[in-house]
């Protein structure tokens, strides 16, 4: 065995290696070699006098003052997580007011668009009427109207032109939200002209034999009870005698 | 009151690290003071042969227990915890010498050993001792102070891990971060520094 081998060797027996065959080659190699043999004895005896050493320990006061430590800590650490908490929680509601107003302003532009019209969301309305009407209306001829046929317009071309007698463009829009216009859904409803006539229009008449074919019986009675309403209110309002006596 | 209180204390004794950590980090500050007592003299031993200087070693002592307090949450019981509490140790010893090597030298005892100071004979015993005059206690301390401390410090904290906290070679390359072999190397080279530090007294046959 070589003294290189033989130091190495030597490390791992000081670390517990277990090996006859090796002790016993090392040993024999320690008794030919005086110089291992120094350092192997210089090594055993330092290590050995370092085990022996007496453990250093910390001051007789460090545990009090530890725990004085880890007090300072423990509160400082709850300290910092209730204004982290307090912190979150203003965030939240700052969120949460920002949340509510966007919502809000949501809403207001919704409401404002619903109310500027269908047509100016990109969505086509019929606009059921004559501008034979308008004409004459702003004419002051308050004669029975005749039945024309009848025009469709985007909401823009729907403005009231006449008079202001309180009907203009909504009177005309439908049978079933007289007042309220831009509902959408006038499309699909039977066109009733301002004398209260209905023209023949074969697909309308089917569209809406299969709207009420879609309909429940009290869906059905509650149409045709609003299309019965607004029928009379038509014909009261084109009763040809008050123009005629108001002329006079 | 006090005699529960001590009933419990007893009890957390006898728990193992591992599941005085779990309480730990459930909030039990007991069980934290159980552990407190349980290392604080080893790990004292520890980092005292490593800076050499008591107020700096018991100072990050102090540092190393509250971050472990701090940190419990981290703590994973796949780890042991003794291994886990010697990493942030070393971790806390290497950012000061880091910072030292920066500053200028304010403890000149734990400087790091100069180049050929190991061969360089100890001169802590009086020459003229006569050989059967025995060394004491202070005498030894010294002694294997000086020896730590002409070990270079990058095999300085390998070789203590090992010598002085008896720690497997697989815990301390996971101390130190550093491969098993490199561990083996820098262990087996300290070894070899500190014999040659001590070795003079040793030829002389001093009584230890």
């Amino acid at each position: 065995m070589r003294c290189r081998s033989a130091r190495k060797l030597l490390y791992q027996f000081l670390d517990g290696l277990e090996d006859d065959g090796k002790r016993l080659a090392l040993e024999q190699h320690l008794g030919r070699c005086s110089a291992c043999e120094t350092l192997a004895a210089q090594l055993a005896r330092s290590l050995d006098l370092l085990h022996r050493a007496p453990q250093e320990k910390p001051s007789e006061n460090f545990s009090w003052k530890l725990r004085l430590r880890l007090n300072e800590e423990r509160l400082s650490s709850e300290a910092q997580a209730v204004s982290q908490r307090a912190w979150l929680r203003s965030w939240n509601m700052r969120y949460a007011a920002s949340a509510v107003a966007a919502f809000a302003v949501i809403l207001a532009a919704g409401w404002i668009a619903y109310r500027a019209g269908i047509g100016s969301l990109g969505i086509e309305r019929t606009y059921v009427g004559t501008d034979r009407w308008s004409t004459d209306v702003a004419a002051g001829a308050n004669e029975s109207i005749p039945a024309s046929k009848p025009v469709t317009g985007s909401s823009d071309a729907l403005r009231p032109v006449g008079p202001s007698t309180g009907t203009g463009w909504q009177r005309n829009v439908g049978l079933v939200s007289e007042g309220a216009p831009g509902r959408g859904n006038v499309q699909a409803l039977p066109q009733v002209l301002d004398d209260g006539s209905i023209p023949a229009n074969r697909g309308l008449d089917s569209m809406v034999t299969r709207a009420l074919e879609a309909m429940t019986t009290e869906q059905k009675i509650w149409y045709l009870r609003g299309n019965i309403q607004l029928l009379e209110n038509h014909l009261q309002r084109y009763q040809p005698t008050e123009p005629d006596s108001n002329r006079r | 009151m006090f005699a529960d209180f001590s009933r419990d204390i007893a009890k957390l004794r006898e728990l193992t690290d591992e599941q005085l950590m779990l309480r730990v980090q459930q909030g039990h500050g007991a069980s934290f003071d159980v552990l407190v007592e349980r290392y604080k003299d080893r790990l004292f031993n520890y980092l005292y042969r490593l800076v050499g200087d008591r107020d700096e070693a018991e100072e990050i002592e102090q540092e190393a227990f509250v971050k472990a307090y701090i940190h419990a949450g981290k703590y994973k019981t796949i780890a042991k915890f003794s291994t886990w509490l010697y990493t942030i140790a070393t971790n806390l010893v290497r950012n000061r010498m880091r910072s030292r090597s920066r500053a200028p030298q304010l403890f000149p005892l734990w400087s790091r050993g100069h180049d050929g100071e190991e061969e360089r004979p100890i001169d802590i015993v009086d020459p003229d001792r006569s050989p059967e005059e025995k060394i004491n206690d202070s005498e030894l301390r010294e002694i294997i102070n000086e020896g730590i401390r002409r070990i270079p410090d990058k095999y300085r904290m390998s070789f203590v891990l090992r010598e002085v906290d008896h720690l497997s070679y697989e815990e301390i390359a996971a101390v130190t971060g550093l491969k098993l072999g490199t561990v083996r190397s820098r262990i087996n080279r300290a070894r070899n520094c500190f014999r040659k530090t001590l070795a003079p007294l040793i030829e002389k046959g001093i009584d230890f």
